[in-house]
C-alpha cells in the first residue's frame, strides 16, 4: 500500500503528465522517475489505465448491480427518469385508481447502500415508514411507500412534486428580499412540524425545496425526501456491514452540519444548520463555505466561522433581485451566523425559532438572535454537584428499599400472587446487580479502584446487556441511572439513561402509565439541557398525557415545572405562562402542595414574562417567588440565592438599577458564606453585581469583582466564558485613569488566540472599545470599531453599553 | 408482477466489494475523485451534470474522472493478482 504523502507525490506527477499530450507522456516520466523504477512503473500503469477504456470495465461491473429501469413497482407504471443521485435513480410514475391517475416519484435505491436486511434493519424500516406515512403536512411531500422489489431492490414511493430548487427559483424570478424570506420562514415552519413528529430530515439541501408556482400565483415551497436520510443510514448494528462505510459520501458538505460530518448523534440542530446554510444562499447567491476539495470544505465547515452574508454580497456576482448590503446587515446577518454555529447548542433551539424570528425581521421588531443584554442569566435549577460512590450505592438502596416496601405491600394486599412473585424476583434480581456494581467499586476487590463516574457507566452498559432482567427493573434502574449522570452534569449519559427506560418500558405489554410519565419527565430534563427543546418539551407533555392516565397523577409539579421551563428557554414565553398559570391554579387549590414545585413555577413564570416583555408583571411575580424563596429555603443557603438573583434581572430589565443592587449584594454576600469565596457558582452573580456597581457609579468595586470574577470563570470556561466580565472590568481600569492597562485587555478580549469570540461578545467587544478609543481622543480608530460593531447592535444594545461609561471621557477625549 | 430488476448474482457482488473498497480507498486520499465516480457511474449524470451536481467546472470534472478510473483500475487490478 502506499503512503498518503507519497501518494499525494505521485499524484501531483500524474496530473502534470495529463497535462501534456498523450505522445510527451512516456518521455516525461523518464525524466522525472530517473533511476526510482517504483514511482516510473506506477506512473506508467496509472497513464496506461487512463488511456485504456476503463469506462467500459467499470460499467460491466457496476451496471448489473444498478436497480435496472423496470415497467412496474408494486400498482406503480414507470415513465420517464427524473434524476440520478448518489442515492439511485428516480423516475416518475403513475397508478390507475378509479379512473383517476396519482403521480409518484418513485425512488429505487442502490442496492449497496441499503442496509443488508437482518430482521433488526427490517423493522427499524417498517418504522420508520409508519412514522414517515403519519407525517402530512402541506409543505412537505407526502411518503406513499416503500419495500422491496421481488429481486430485492429497495424502493421509496412519494408525492410526485413539480417544482424548482429554491435557489434556482430565485434567481429565475428575480424574487425580491421579502418574498426569498418568506419561503424560508415556511419551510422551516414545515421541518418544525416534522421536528414535533419527531422526525428529522438530515440532509436538507436546494435540490430538496421544491418551490412552485400555484393556481393564483403564489409560490409555494415543498420539501422532499423528510427522514428518507435515516432510512439509509447505518446504525451502529450495521457497521460490520461492508459496504455502508460509502453512504458517507450521501451527504452533501455545503450544507451539512460540523457534527455530521464527524459522523456524530444527528438531532434537529443539524436541520436547523442547513436552513441557516440555504438562507445564506437564497439571500446572497453564494453558499457559505467553499473551498477547492472536499475535504479542504469540511475542514472548514468544521473549524471557520462563516462570513457575515452582508459581506459576501459584494463579491457574489449572480443578479441578487435589487438585494444590497445595506438589506443583510445586522438582523438577517444575526439570523444566518446564529443558524450556522458550529456548537448545535448555540444555534436556534428549534426552527419555530428560526421562523419566527424571521417574521421579526419581517415585522421590524427586534430578533431573538441577539443576545439581549451583557449580563448572565443565572441557572434556575441548581443541579447536585459530583456524586459520590456513597451517593450511587445509597440512591441503589433507595431503590431496592423501594422495592422491598412494594414487597411488603404486595403481600399485604394478598390479591395478586403472581405480582408478588414478580416483585419479589425484581428485588433479588436487583440485589444481585446491586452487589456486581459494589464489587467493581470496592478498592479490596476489584484490581483498580473504581471511581463512582466509572460505576455509574458500568451499570448503563451492564443494565442494556441485562437481556434477561425484569423490565419494570431495569427501567426503575434506568431513570435512576439518568438522575446520577445529571447529577454530575454528564447530560448525554442522562439523555441516554432516560431514553433507555422509555426504550425498554415501550417493548413491554401494557407498560404502567406512572413509569413512562417518569420515564418520560427523566428524559425532558438532560434533553432541554443539551438545548434539543422540541424533544425536550414533546418529552414533557408525554410525561403529562401518561401521568394523568395513571391513578395517583403525582408528578404533575414537577411535569408543569419542566415543561414551563423548556418552553421558556426556547423563546416560546407566552405558551410557558400559560403552563405555569395552569399548574399554578390547580396547586393552590389543592391541600399540601409541594412549596418547592410552587417556588420553581413562580421563578419560571416571572423569567417568561421579563422574557416577553411583560416587565410589571414579571415584577410582581418575581416578588411573590422571592417571598416563597425565604419561607421554603430561608435566606442564607446558596439555594436560597437563586430566586433573589434572577428577580435582580427583573429589576434591571426595569432599570430599577439601585434596587437590583441592593438585592443583589445581598446574594453575593449570602454566597460568600454559604459557598466560600473561590466557589464557581459565584461568578454569575459577582460578574452581574459588578456590573451593576460600574452603572450606580462604584468603580473600584467593579474593578475588584469583576477582575476576580473573571478568572473564576476562565477557569471554568476559558476566556470565551468571561467575556461580559473582562468587558466590565476594562471600563472600570478606563475610568479609574489607567488607560494603559484598560487598551490592552480591550485589545487581550479582542484576539483571544485559539477561541474565536461569540458574534454578539464581539460586537459587544468592538463597541466598547471604540468608545474607549474615542473618548481617550483616538477618533479615527474608534470610530471604526464603534461603526463597525453598531452596524450590527440594536439601539438598546448601545444604550445598554452606554451606560457602562456613564459621562466618562478624558481630557484629550473632549 | 413486481418490477424486472437485474439478479444480484454472488460473483457480481464479488466485483461490487472490490469496486467500493477500491473507491473506499481512494476516497481516503481524494474524497472529490469519488464524488465524481459516484456522479458519473451510478448517478449516471454527464460531464456538465455532474460538474452543476458537485458545483466544479467541467474541466475539473474531466481531469478527475480521468484520474479516478486510472486509480481505480490499478486498485482493482491490484488486488486480481495474486
Amino acid at each position: 500500500m502506499t503512503r498518503a504523502k507519497d501518494w499525494a507525490a505521485v499524484d501531483q506527477l500524474f496530473d502534470r503528465a495529463l497535462d501534456l499530450p498523450v505522445g510527451q507522456r512516456a518521455e516525461f516520466v523518464r525524466e522525472v522517475a530517473g533511476q526510482d523504477s517504483d514511482l516510473r512503473e506506477r506512473l506508467e500503469r496509472l497513464l496506461e489505465a487512463t488511456e485504456e477504456g476503463f469506462t467500459e470495465g467499470a460499467q460491466a461491473i457496476v451496471d448489473p448491480l444498478l436497480p435496472e429501469r423496470p415497467s412496474t413497482v408494486g400498482p406503480f407504471r414507470l415513465c420517464e427518469t427524473l434524476g440520478h443521485g448518489g442515492m439511485g435513480v428516480v423516475f416518475r410514475a403513475e397508478r390507475n385508481r378509479e379512473g383517476s391517475t396519482q403521480e409518484v416519484a418513485v425512488k429505487m435505491i442502490r442496492p449497496d447502500l441499503f442496509p443488508l436486511a437482518s430482521a433488526d434493519t427490517l423493522r427499524r424500516f417498517a418504522q420508520e415508514r409508519a412514522v414517515l406515512s403519519r407525517l402530512e403536512h402541506p409543505h412537505i411531500a407526502r411518503f406513499i411507500d416503500g419495500g422491496e422489489t421481488s429481486e430485492g431492490t429497495p424502493f421509496l414511493v412519494m408525492e410526485y412534486v413539480h417544482g424548482v430548487p429554491i435557489t434556482a427559483f430565485c434567481v429565475e424570478e428575480a424574487l425580491p428580499l421579502r418574498e426569498r424570506i418568506q419561503l424560508i420562514q415556511v419551510i422551516a415552519q414545515a421541518v418544525a412540524f416534522a421536528h414535533r413528529q419527531l422526525v428529522v430530515h438530515r440532509d436538507l439541501k436546494p435540490s430538496n425545496l421544491l418551490i412552485a408556482r400555484g393556481k393564483e400565483g403564489a409560490a409555494t415551497p415543498k420539501v422532499i425526501d423528510f427522514g428518507i436520510a435515516k432510512l439509509l443510514t447505518p446504525t451502529v448494528a450495521d457497521v460490520d456491514t461492508p459496504l455502508t462505510a460509502t453512504g458517507i459520501h450521501l451527504l452533501t458538505p455545503e450544507y451539512a452540519a460540523p457534527e455530521q460530518l464527524g459522523g456524530g448523534d444527528v438531532g434537529i440542530a443539524a436541520d436547523i444548520y442547513a436552513l441557516g446554510a440555504i438562507l445564506y444562499e437564497v439571500l446572497t447567491g453564494v453558499r457559505p463555505f467553499q473551498a477547492e476539495s472536499r475535504e479542504a470544505l469540511e475542514r472548514i465547515v468544521r473549524h471557520t466561522p462563516p462570513t457575515r452574508p452582508s459581506l459576501r454580497l459584494k463579491e457574489s456576482t449572480k443578479s441578487q433581485a435589487g438585494i444590497s448590503q445595506r438589506h443583510l446587515r445586522g438582523d438577517l446577518d444575526w439570523i444566518c451566523l446564529r443558524a450556522l454555529r458550529k456548537d448545535p447548542e448555540q444555534r436556534y433551539r428549534s426552527a419555530s425559532e428560526l421562523a419566527d424570528d424571521l417574521e421579526n425581521y419581517l415585522q421590524g421588531r427586534p430578533v431573538l438572535a441577539r443576545r439581549p443584554t451583557l449580563r448572565y442569566r443565572a441557572s434556575r435549577f441548581v443541579r447536585r454537584n459530583g456524586v459520590s460512590l456513597v451517593v450511587v450505592v445509597a440512591l441503589l438502596l433507595t431503590l431496592l428499599g423501594g422495592l422491598g416496601a412494594s414487597l411488603w405491600q404486595a403481600h399485604v394486599a394478598t390479591v395478586e400472587r403472581d405480582r408478588a412473585t414478580a416483585e419479589a424476583r425484581r428485588a433479588e434480581e436487583a440485589s444481585a446487580f446491586l452487589a456486581d456494581l459494589l464489587a467493581l467499586g470496592d478498592p479490596f476487590n476489584a484490581p483498580t479502584l473504581t471511581p463512582p463516574e466509572a460505576l455509574a457507566d458500568t451499570g448503563l452498559a451492564r443494565l442494556q446487556r441485562a437481556s434477561t432482567m425484569d423490565p419494570m427493573l431495569k427501567a426503575a434502574i434506568a431513570c435512576q441511572l439518568a438522575e446520577v449522570f445529571g447529577g454530575q452534569g454528564r447530560f448525554g449519559l442522562e439523555e441516554a439513561s432516560a431514553r433507555f427506560a422509555i426504550e425498554v418500558l415501550s417493548g413491554t405489554n401494557d407498560p404502567p402509565p406512572e413509569r413512562l410519565a417518569e420515564a418520560y419527565l427523566a428524559h425532558s430534563a438532560p434533553l432541554r439541557v443539551l438545548g434539543r427543546y422540541e424533544e425536550a418539551i414533546v418529552a414533557a407533555r408525554r410525561a403529562a398525557h401518561y401521568d394523568s392516565a395513571s391513578v395517583q397523577g403525582t408528578l404533575f409539579g414537577d411535569i408543569a415545572v419542566e415543561l414551563a421551563i423548556g418552553l421558556a428557554e426556547s423563546g416560546q414565553p407566552d405558551d410557558a405562562i400559560e403552563v405555569a398559570r395552569e399548574a399554578l391554579t390547580t396547586l393552590e387549590s389543592s391541600v399540601g402542595a409541594d412549596s418547592l414545585t410552587l417556588l420553581y413555577l413562580l421563578d419560571t413564570q416571572a423569567a417568561a414574562l421579563d422574557a416577553a416583555g411583560r416587565i410589571d408583571e414579571a415584577l410582581v411575580v418575581g416578588e411573590r417567588a422571592v417571598a416563597v424563596s425565604k419561607a421554603v429555603r430561608g435566606t442564607e443557603s446558596a439555594a436560597a440565592q437563586i430566586v433573589p438573583h434572577n428577580y435582580a434581572l427583573i429589576l434591571i430589565s426595569a432599570k430599577r438599577y439601585t434596587e437590583a443592587y441592593t438585592v443583589l449584594s445581598e446574594v453575593v454576600r449570602n454566597e460568600a458564606i454559604a459557598l466560600g469565596s473561590n466557589h464557581p457558582a459565584r461568578a454569575i452573580s459577582q460578574s452581574n453585581l459588578a456590573d451593576l456597581e460600574l452603572r450606580t457609579g462604584r468603580i473600584r468595586a467593579a474593578w475588584e469583582r469583576a477582575a476576580e470574577a473573571g478568572e473564576i470563570l476562565v477557569g471554568v470556561g476559558g476566556e470565551g466564558a468571561a467575556v461580559s466580565v473582562r468587558l466590565v472590568e476594562a471600563v472600570a481600569l478606563a475610568r479609574l485613569g489607567r488607560i494603559v492597562d484598560a487598551d490592552s485587555l480591550f485589545r487581550r478580549v479582542l484576539a483571544p488566540g485559539e477561541q474565536t469570540l461569540q458574534p454578539y461578545d464581539q460586537a459587544d467587544a468592538e463597541y466598547l472599545f471604540g468608545v474607549f478609543l474615542y473618548r481617550t481622543g483616538q477618533y479615527r480608530h474608534g470610530a471604526v470599531f464603534r461603526e463597525r460593531a453598531a452596524q450590527v447592535l440594536s439601539p438598546s444594545d448601545l444604550d445598554d453599553l452606554d451606560g457602562l461609561f456613564g459621562g466618562w471621557r478624558t481630557a484629550a477625549g473632549t | 408482477m413486481a418490477a424486472g430488476v437485474s439478479i444480484r448474482s454472488s460473483e457480481s457482488v464479488e466485483a461490487l466489494l472490490d469496486f467500493d473498497r477500491a473507491l473506499t480507498g481512494l476516497g481516503q486520499r481524494d474524497a472529490r475523485l469519488v464524488d465524481v465516480v459516484e456522479c458519473r457511474v451510478f448517478g449516471g449524470l454527464t460531464v456538465p451534470e455532474t460538474a452543476s451536481a458537485l458545483n466544479l467546472s467541467s474541466a475539473t470534472v474531466d481531469r478527475s474522472w480521468a484520474k479516478a478510473r486510472a486509480y481505480l483500475r490499478v486498485a482493482m487490478a491490484e488486488r486480481e493478482a495474486p
